[in-house]
């Protein structure tokens, strides 16, 4: 069963980055960047299309951020926390916002940047 | 001169005197009382008087009584003597005489003046051929019964055989002829049981039996001598018929007076005590008004007390009309505390010197003071001073009227704050600002510490990526992009430096700057940009709008806005910039108006002015320009205002100092 991950984050080089961490993990075989929430919720907010199995979701983007993102996905998809696994990925290391991450049923896990080809594998088993 | 005054006027304040009040008093109930006593006197001695006559009328009959039955009894012998002188039958009438009346001691029959017969015989024979005319002690009441021919009671006197007796003798005649004595002998003792003497109160009555001697006219006594007292109190009968004489006399004349004494007593008490009444009676006015006196000094000690209390106090006072607001009376500290006389003050009310914004409160809470939904209140509230300056007191009012009466005056009492106020509201400003700038320290620390971290971790990333392969033209490639994030570093740490120091620039020179000029100099720069935009530029900024402003900051503040008019612009219009400068409340105002794309304010209303918040999807926008801008005019004490509608255009407007 070929396994998709979606990637939301502005940072353009980071993109690049997760994509050869991805690769070298070897654990998806489709990848989705988008470059912010607005891009990602339309693509996502279907109810029709299914979601990928992993969401790597980063805080701090330019017009919707990864929290306005996740409560309108979640308007959309009532059931989000069955149909998908989501993490935060960021570069913050607040403990304001790992702890609102964390708080939020949908969110499994909150991973400070860089993010490596261990971490990955690590989130790859759970699934 | 001096007027004396009049006798009658001496004699009438005398007279008012309560001590000559109470003594008249006396004195007039105890003759009153002494005069009811007398009367009284009189009343039972006239009783006493009536029942001695009584009495003795009653003795009167009862001697009579037995002088008459004795007289029937002599009687009764006489008829015994026959013509020829002898006495028949005497043995058969004699016992029953005797017999018969109680009174009668002995009969005896006495011819020519011999005793001859006697019954009864026992104890009385000595009597016996005593011959009385011939004795010269006794003949005297014989001859006298014989001369005046009718019955005489002799005696009392001592009987031969014993005993005093009272015999009384009927003459008898025969054809006017001298027979000799019909005669009864009654124990003077028995005559006085007849009389009922013994029987009637000898307690109370002293009883005397005379004789008065018809020659010499001297009275004999035989009953024990009654004292010279009792005989001024006695009542007195005569019995001729054997001239006697019987005394009734009060055994203790002065027992009646006696008697009367606990009543004069209890009269004398009650006179005393009345005059004594009186006297108090006629004082009281004289305590009440030392008592009136006494506290009216009291009072006027007391009112002396609470002005000096009420002048010298550090607190204004002052007492309002709660109706209307006035001053009816206020303290020098009052008057200190508002700049205004005394006078002057009387002539003001509550609002006149109240602060506008404070004056709602006080008027509620007067108010809910009358009403008596509250006891009092204090509050504080800024109060104008004659010289116009406003300074903060503390008001407390308390009511001068009872609970449940109608409102009249109250109490205000007006601490002075101000100093306090002044220093509190400065600590409350302080606070404000070090929290705001702490607060901005906070989110400046995050975005610095999110913005390197991002940079950090894409660094290290490509390093472990171009540590982990052989092939060189991927190396390369992450040569690349090391470069590329070396960049983005690079500026970075450039707006951070901008914005660290805004933040830190405390001393900027600042000058007067026209306003007009940094405009045109602003579009000359943007020259390039506006024509590839086609924008057209709408310009109003009157010649004499100068602001208080650094040179710098002006310059970099408008760059920033109309460079983002420009790059928000809406690529289905042709860009329209309208700029406008305008006097709005004293203040300039700097209005930058766009047709652009518009941000939703709904939304984004909190975070438009905040570090690295981008909202289009431009690439080139950083979330900077206007977190700089903010701080700029903050930063000289001005206020940036926006209003936007998605798809129709922004308006931010700059108000300066």
């Amino acid at each position: 069963m070929s396994r998709s991950i979606c990637i939301i984050d502005d940072d353009q080089i980071y993109q690049i980055i997760v994509k050869k961490i991805i690769f070298k993990a070897g654990i998806f075989e489709k990848v989705h960047c988008y470059e912010n929430g607005y891009k990602a919720l339309k693509d996502l907010r279907d109810p029709e299309i299914s979601l990928p199995h992993l969401i790597l979701l980063d805080i701090n983007m330019p017009g919707m951020d990864g929290w306005e993102f996740l409560s309108l996905l979640k308007d959309h998809r009532p059931q989000l926390h069955l149909e998908t696994s989501i993490y935060i990925v960021t570069s913050s290391i607040a403990f304001s916002d790992r702890d609102k991450a964390l708080a939020l049923p949908e969110v499994l896990g909150f991973i400070s940047k860089p993010l490596t080809v261990g971490k990955l594998r690590e989130i790859g088993e759970k699934l | 001169m001096r007027e004396n005054p009049s006798g009658f006027e001496k004699t009438r304040r005398f007279l008012s005197r309560p001590v000559v009040s109470g003594a008249l008093t006396f004195l007039f109930f105890l003759i009153m009382g002494l005069f009811i006593l007398w009367q009284r006197y009189q009343i039972l001695k006239e009783a006493e008087q009536r029942e001695m006559s009584n009495l003795i009328g009653f003795i009167e009959n009862n001697i009579d009584h037995a002088l008459k039955n004795s007289y029937s009894a002599a009687l009764s012998l006489a008829l015994l003597v026959e013509n020829d002188g002898s006495v028949s039958g005497f043995e058969q009438v004699a016992p029953q005489l005797v017999n018969e009346n109680m009174v009668i001691d002995a009969v005896q029959m006495v011819p020519g003046g011999v005793i001859s017969k006697v019954y009864p015989l026992q104890g009385n024979h000595q009597a016996l051929d005593y011959n009385i005319l011939k004795d010269p002690k006794v003949n005297e009441e014989a001859l006298r019964a014989m001369r005046e021919k009718k019955m005489y009671f002799a005696g009392p006197l001592e009987l031969r055989q014993g005993g005093l007796a009272i015999i009384g003798r009927l003459p008898v005649f025969i054809q006017n002829d001298f027979w000799g004595f019909a005669a009864v002998i009654i124990k003077l003792e028995t005559l006085l049981e007849q009389a009922g003497m013994e029987k009637l109160r000898a307690d109370k009555y002293h009883f005397q039996f005379s004789k008065i001697d018809e020659k010499t006219g001297k009275e004999t006594y035989f009953l024990p001598p009654i004292s010279a007292e009792s005989v001024e109190h006695s009542e007195t009968i005569s019995f001729p018929d054997g001239d006697w004489k019987v005394y009734i006399a009060l055994k203790h004349p002065r027992e009646l007076l006696y008697s009367l004494f606990p009543i004069g007593f209890f009269m004398f008490l009650l006179a005393a005590w009345l005059g004594w009444a009186m006297t108090n009676l006629l004082r009281q006015p004289e305590k009440l008004q030392a008592l009136v006196k006494m506290q009216a000094g009291e009072l006027s000690l007391s009112e002396m007390k609470f002005r000096t209390i009420f002048n010298q106090a550090a607190i204004g006072m002052a007492r309002v009309n709660s109706i209307t607001g006035s001053f009816l009376e206020s303290n020098l500290r009052f008057q200190q505390l508002l700049g205004y006389s005394s006078e002057e003050i009387a002539e003001l009310n509550v609002v006149e010197i109240t602060h506008p914004d404070d004056l709602p409160e006080d008027v509620d809470k007067m108010k809910q003071l009358r009403n008596g939904e509250i006891s009092e209140f204090s509050m504080q509230k800024r109060i104008k001073r004659k010289n116009g300056e406003m300074i903060w007191v503390k008001l407390t009012v308390s009511p001068l009227w009872a609970e449940g009466e109608t409102p009249t005056t109250h109490i205000a009492l007006l601490e002075d704050i101000h100093d306090k106020k002044m220093a509190e509201t400065h600590l409350k400003e302080s606070y404000e600002m070090v929290m705001e700038q702490n607060k901005r320290l906070l989110n400046f620390s995050y975005i610095v510490s999110h913005n390197l971290r991002s940079h950090s971790s894409n660094i290290e990333s490509i390093l472990n990526l171009y540590e982990e392969t052989n092939d060189p033209e991927e190396r390369d490639n992450y040569m690349e992009m090391l470069e590329k994030v070396s960049g983005a570093l690079n500026q970075t740490l450039y707006d951070l430096n901008e914005v660290v120091s805004i933040q830190t620039n405390l001393d900027l020179t600042v000058e007067n700057l026209k306003v007009k000029d940094y405009v045109e100099d602003t579009l000359g720069l943007l020259k390039v940009e506006i024509q590839k935009k086609q924008a057209k530029i709408f310009t109003n900024v009157p010649e004499e709008m100068l602001v208080k402003f650094n040179a710098a900051y002006m310059e970099s503040v408008l760059l920033n806005l109309l460079t983002n008019s420009l790059r928000y612009s809406d690529p289905d219009r042709i860009p329209e910039i309208y700029i406008t400068g305008t006097k709005v409340r004293g203040k300039w105002m700097l209005e930058v108006k766009d047709n652009g794309i518009g941000i939703d304010l709904v939304k984004n209303r909190d975070k438009l002015f905040g570090l690295y918040k981008t909202f289009s999807e431009k690439p080139n926008s950083r979330g900077v320009g206007l977190f700089i801008t903010k701080n700029q005019i903050d930063a000289m004490n001005g206020r940036i205002e926006v209003e936007s509608t998605p798809g129709e255009g922004s308006v931010f407007k700059v108000i300066f100092q």
